[in-house]
């Protein structure tokens, strides 16, 4: 009986959500206003009447062009004149909702997320077009994810604002100070004794902790969102080409160990499929190339991986079983990180370039499930 | 038997050797999966609705027209950007890369298209870009996987599509129809990105997805039916 009404309840939900043509909403979540921001619009498409309503303003630029932290920044990173102080002391501020009275990084920061987005993917495209996606994602984590921007904001010497106001008056800072700093603590998170060696977890990095017992602590996403909110303010001041040329130079000009980052767990069945795909229609072999010393302590064997009369592949190990994974494992890097040149033996251009022109070779046919 | 002759024996069997090529003979199964045998591709690169895998004009004549001659791609480009990772387990090439790509390029178009406000009375906007858009429905919604996915409908660009449904007897969004056709449309966009270029792209977003204002229509029915 229970369960026949907990049942009927249910039915009586289902037909209470709303669905529009196609879709009925329990499967989708469509994006909702924050309640918190107060945002007031005269029409949903008017881009520029939308206006957050809670008491937020931008920094003087008078206030901002006192901050020695902003200028240092500034030139430090030699970002161009148009590139105004407020908007740079914006980006280093995380505080939500408005809590210090001053607009933040939220906009900027997601533009530039998009803007480091789209060239990192344009860049990691058209250098290894082969890539598998599980490599491709770990690839753009790690240029630009959210620990390496924490380090690089680390490295561009963005400072975090530890001072609480009464220290602030007891050292006769000068306000503006605190406009050059990374602003995401609480007043009363500032005040609070930290003991060294002691890391209390907030609320919402409780929250965030996952599976795998990681989280990625508040001053990192502070220091990321800084970094990202710095690229979305140099579009804003001085557009898209001095923005591309700014994340080549800091984001994509870094080393990048990708052949570091395959793990195959079957590689020979991988290897077959990838065959199967390509259309080969000779069968793959592994075979013997050279051995020495079978009967010895050391003994060395070489292996092939062969389609037909070609050779995709070779490895040397001490065991046949450890030649032939390694010949297997040398085919398929060989295939996954093939990278294009042009005519000349260069880079090929990348689709935001002036002059670009398409090659075959620079469309990948994607991963096959094994 | 004289020596010669042997000789002429012998060299006639490694000719013999030589000229015989290995071919395999591979029993291609009809009918229902059996486990360890080799379905016949005739059978199986097939949609649900009976589409047959292939550059025919049939398939992929909707997104040629939809494309035109200004964003043109290859026959085989096409149909891979037809084609998900979820058909034949991905054996023929398939447009996840193609995606990531376009969507990458769509999400920054439409943050640019958003925020570009030049006559703004808001405050708090920089250079004329308002920054208060950002994180509002609308603004989330625009490259949704939902608006595209009713735009790809609307326009008749996912008749055919080569994917694998788990369940293609439930509604557009459960059965993951909607996030396909998503998928293809940005595939689309990453195709065009690669072929021409980015500033041809973003020129194919504004005139294809924005112009004719559909695709914000149905942005604001989603957002509004939400509220």
């Amino acid at each position: 009986m229970l369960r026949q009404v907990i049942k009927r309840t249910a039915a009586k939900n289902i037909s209470l959500v709303r669905t529009s043509g196609y879709v009925a909403s329990r499967s989708y979540h469509v994006t909702k206003f924050d309640s918190r921001l107060k945002t007031e619009y005269q029409l949903l498409t008017d881009y520029s009447s939308y206006k957050h309503t809670i008491y937020t303003h931008r920094l003087p630029e008078s206030t901002a062009e006192q901050c020695p932290l902003l200028i240092a920044l500034h030139s430090r990173l030699n970002l161009p004149k148009e590139y105004q102080l407020s908007t740079l002391s914006q980006a280093l501020n995380m505080q939500q909702f408005g809590s210090d009275g001053l607009a933040n990084n939220f906009g900027l920061s997601t533009l530039g997320k998009n803007l480091l987005s789209y060239y990192t993917c344009e860049y990691l495209v058209m250098q290894y077009p082969r890539l598998p996606m599980a490599v491709h994602n770990t690839a753009v984590d790690a240029y630009m994810g959210k620990l390496t921007l924490a380090e690089i904001g680390k490295s561009w010497g963005i400072e975090v604002d530890t001072v609480s106001k009464l220290q602030h008056f007891l050292s006769q800072e000068p306000e503006a100070m605190k406009y050059g700093r990374l602003r995401f603590q609480l007043e009363e998170e500032k005040n609070t004794v930290k003991e060294d060696g002691v890391y209390e977890l907030s609320q919402v990095e409780m929250e965030s902790v996952d599976t795998n017992n990681e989280f990625i602590p508040k001053e990192i996403e502070a220091y990321a969102s800084a970094v990202q909110a710095v690229i979305g303010g140099l579009y804003t001041h001085v557009g898209e080409n001095a923005t591309k040329a700014f994340i080549h130079d800091h984001i994509l000009s870094r080393k990048l160990p990708v052949d570091k980052m395959f793990q195959f767990s079957k590689p020979t069945r991988e290897l077959v499929r990838l065959c199967d795909k390509l259309g080969f229609t000779d069968p793959v072999e592994l075979r013997l190339i050279a051995e020495t010393g079978r009967l010895s302590a050391h003994a060395v064997y070489v292996a092939g991986a062969f389609v037909g009369k070609e050779k995709l592949g070779e490895g040397v190990g001490s065991s046949l079983k450890e030649a032939k994974t390694r010949a297997v494992v040398n085919a398929l890097m060989g295939y996954y990180l093939y990278s294009p040149i042009d005519q000349d033996g260069n880079e090929p251009k990348l689709p935001s370039e002036a002059g670009y022109v398409f090659e075959e070779a620079s469309v990948g046919g994607g991963d096959v499930a094994i | 038997m004289t020596i010669s002759s042997i000789m002429r024996a012998r060299i006639a069997l490694t000719n013999v050797a030589r000229n015989v090529e290995c071919t395999r003979s591979i029993y291609l199964h009809k009918g229902p999966r059996v486990a360890g045998l080799k379905r016949d591709p005739e059978q199986v690169f097939v949609t649900n609705q009976g589409y047959k895998y292939g550059t025919d004009s049939e398939n992929i004549k909707n997104i040629k027209q939809f494309l035109s001659d200004k964003y043109a791609v290859s026959d085989e480009l096409t149909l891979q950007c037809l084609t998900h990772k979820s058909f034949g387990n991905g054996i023929k090439p398939h447009n996840e890369k193609l995606y990531a790509l376009g969507s990458k390029l769509v999400q920054l178009y439409f943050a640019k298209y958003v925020i570009d406000t030049p006559n703004t009375n808001n405050e708090s906007a920089i250079n004329g870009k308002n920054f208060d858009v950002i994180g509002t429905p609308i603004a989330k919604e625009l490259g949704s996987r939902m608006a595209l996915g009713i735009f790809a409908k609307q326009n008749g660009l996912n008749s055919v599509m080569f994917w694998k449904s788990y369940n293609n007897k439930v509604n557009f969004a459960s059965s993951g129809e909607m996030k396909v056709s998503a998928q293809m449309l940005l595939a689309l966009v990453g195709a065009v990105n690669l072929v021409h270029g980015k500033q041809t792209a973003e020129e194919f977003i504004r005139e294809k997805l924005l112009s004719t204002g559909e695709l914000e229509d149905i942005t604001v029915k989603i957002v509004q039916e939400a509220h």
